[in-house]
């Protein structure tokens, strides 16, 4: 299990500020949804999170600043999935899920006993056993969503950071891999992170909202408090009614005219 | 039959490592080299039997107390003649598609090949200058390796600095431009000092063409240590490779230094390939089709490409060097032109078949 603070965290990217002094704290074994408008820096903070841009400020996980650690380091507390994940459509499931050890072998050293066990682990968690042989481009897009989650999971990372997990599956996978994130969570204790679009899903799945506009940290607090009316027109320029509660919250979109 | 084995392998969930799955590719790439090799060996004018070439070989090893029948002649054809071209030809090739791959994983451009960012360009230019300027064959054969060596070396810098300039090592497209700029500039320079010598063209457009025909253990000894070195280099890089694969960021977010291993992996690519060019000239196709080959045949992990592009990379040269020198003997046949005339129809065999197999 581990924490993290973010302090005063800015980014500038080719010059324009993408995040400006964003403070946020994240609890061990936490579910954390970053929310916000196209552009409002979602990528970037977990970008920067997992020490892949330079930033000001800084990151501590379990109190310990992460600014001297090797990549290495980092890649044995956080595990990150970009958007789209690359995909080599030749390489077959096992060794994919092999990439996720690649933090603990030696970079020049081969794989042994305890990396089998965790990809085997992994696979049979994620229901892969069967396809371990099959190629990636022969998955459907459900089976690839999880082959790269058992690859999270082969890092044997304690942060799972996940930038928009639900992109471009439909409403019946999308449920089905936030439930799968929400059990190995519980399971592995994970922290997770993850940047979304869908507010209705966000609510449902996490323990906090963190609302980013414009680069700034706007809003922070349990879901019934940040997808609110008010906050989701001020700040996406939409016009919503929230029903429901808890598990059962919905965005919904009403149109203005008409 | 074999289904069941499959289905017993998915029930019990087993992990067949890619390091025992390669055992069977590597044996068989093995094998293949050798039986080049004794191609190499056996091949040629003058009949050297296979029994004979083994008890001469065995002959060599002490304690055995085999006695070779061989004439010296023959002796002087075997050592002095068939059996360098053969270890050049093995060199080279394997180092040429051990350096095709190599690149093809760093820049995840399948396109590419070993001479993308101006090795032999600038061993092209070397190798002219050498030829026009340094007086005549017999020194100018000393000069030769050297020049096209440093010829290579300051055309993959130039394409290096450039590409930095540009953003390289955060962006490879930016270093292939730099590449193609460099390319464009040394070829030119070598064309005008090229028509500005025009005795030396024959010699050049030679050279150009590849050609293993001059090899002695010299050509093997100077080229040798770089090849070595490179290769074994190369290879121990090949699992960061398949973690390349997955994107810059992803393999960043694993635990890799992706700018450290891609400037490793090219300088080690550029110095091997540099040595084969200047004892072997532009020998081309070679770095592109054995690594595509064994990727359709075999698969794509570049822990099996790259041990297997030095073994069937080698083996294939050789057996396209006899080819170069018996299909027109008493002459030859530049051994680029036999590379690519054979190496072209059968790469699209190859491709066809693996289509219609997926």
């Amino acid at each position: 299990m581990s924490g993290f603070v973010v302090s005063d965290l800015s980014v500038t990217l080719g010059g324009t500020e993408i995040l400006h002094s964003v403070d946020a704290d994240v609890a061990s074994g936490e579910w954390v949804a970053l929310i916000g408008p196209n552009g409002a820096g979602k990528s970037t903070l977990l970008r920067s999170i997992a020490g892949l841009c330079s930033y000001g400020g800084s990151i501590a996980i379990d109190g310990r600043d992460v600014a001297n650690w090797s990549r290495r380091e980092i890649a044995r507390r956080i595990a990150f999935v970009p958007q789209a994940p690359l995909l080599p459509a030749d390489m077959r499931v096992r060794d994919y899920v092999m990439l996720g050890r690649t933090p603990h072998i030696g970079e020049f050293a081969a794989e042994g006993a305890a990396d089998f066990e965790a990809v085997d682990r992994a696979m049979r968690r994620l229901d892969l056993g069967h396809l371990a042989e099959r190629r990636l481009r022969t998955l459907s897009g459900g089976e690839q969503q999880r082959a790269v989650l058992a690859r999270t999971l082969a890092q044997d990372a304690p942060i799972l950071l996940l930038d928009e997990p639900t992109n471009a599956l439909d409403i019946g996978r999308q449920q089905q891999v936030l439930e799968l994130v929400s059990l190995l969570r519980a399971q592995s204790e994970l922290t997770v992170i993850s940047a979304m679009h869908d507010l209705t899903l966000a609510s449902q799945y996490a323990d906090r909202l963190l609302l980013l506009a414009q680069g700034r940290l706007v809003a922070a607090g349990p879901p019934h408090e940040i997808a609110t009316e008010a906050l989701v027109a001020t700040h996406y320029g939409a016009n919503v009614r929230i029903v429901g509660e808890g598990g059962a919250l919905a965005v919904v979109p009403v149109r203005r005219s008409g | 039959m074999t289904s069941v084995t499959g289905e017993q392998v998915v029930e019990t969930g087993a992990v067949v490592p890619v390091g025992r799955r390669s055992l069977v590719p590597i044996v068989g790439a093995i094998v293949f080299a050798i039986g080049a090799a004794l191609v190499g060996l056996l091949v040629g004018p003058v009949h050297l039997g296979l029994g004979a070439i083994t008890r001469e070989a065995l002959s060599h090893v002490p304690l055995l107390h085999v006695h070779s029948d061989m004439s010296a002649t023959d002796k002087a054809i075997l050592w002095q003649l068939r059996a360098p071209r053969v270890v050049l030809g093995l060199l080279v090739g394997g180092m040429l598609a051990l350096a095709g791959g190599s690149y093809q994983g760093v820049f995840r451009n399948p396109l590419v090949d070993p001479y993308l960012l101006g090795v032999a360009a600038g061993a092209g230019l070397g190798a002219t200058l050498a030829i026009a300027y340094g007086g005549g064959t017999v020194d100018s054969y000393d000069l030769l390796p050297l020049a096209a060596f440093l010829g290579a070396a300051v055309g993959v810098a130039c394409s290096t600095v450039l590409g930095h300039a540009g953003g390289g090592s955060r962006n490879p497209a930016g270093l292939v431009l730099a590449g193609v700029t460099v390319v464009a500039f040394l070829t030119a320079v070598q064309t005008f000092v090229q028509q500005q010598h025009t005795q030396s063209l024959q010699e050049v457009y030679s050279w150009i063409l590849g050609r293993l025909g001059t090899a002695g253990w010299h050509d093997v000894a100077i080229s040798a240590p770089y090849i070595v070195i490179s290769s074994a280099g190369l290879i121990a890089y090949r699992r960061v490779l398949d973690v390349l694969a997955v994107g810059d960021d992803e393999a960043a977010s694993l635990g890799v230094n992706v700018r450290r291993t891609r400037l490793a992996v090219v300088v080690f690519a550029t110095i091997g390939t540099a040595a084969a060019v200047a004892v072997s000239g532009l020998i081309g196709f070679v770095g592109i089709i054995v690594p595509h080959t064994i990727r359709l045949a075999i698969g794509s992990s570049y822990r099996i490409v790259l041990p297997l592009s030095l073994l069937v990379g080698g083996g294939f040269l050789v057996l396209a060097d006899v080819i170069a020198r018996t299909v027109v003997s008493p002459a030859e046949l530049p051994i680029g032109v036999v590379t690519a005339f054979f190496g072209a129809p059968f790469f699209a065999i190859v491709l066809r078949t693996s289509r219609s197999f997926s």
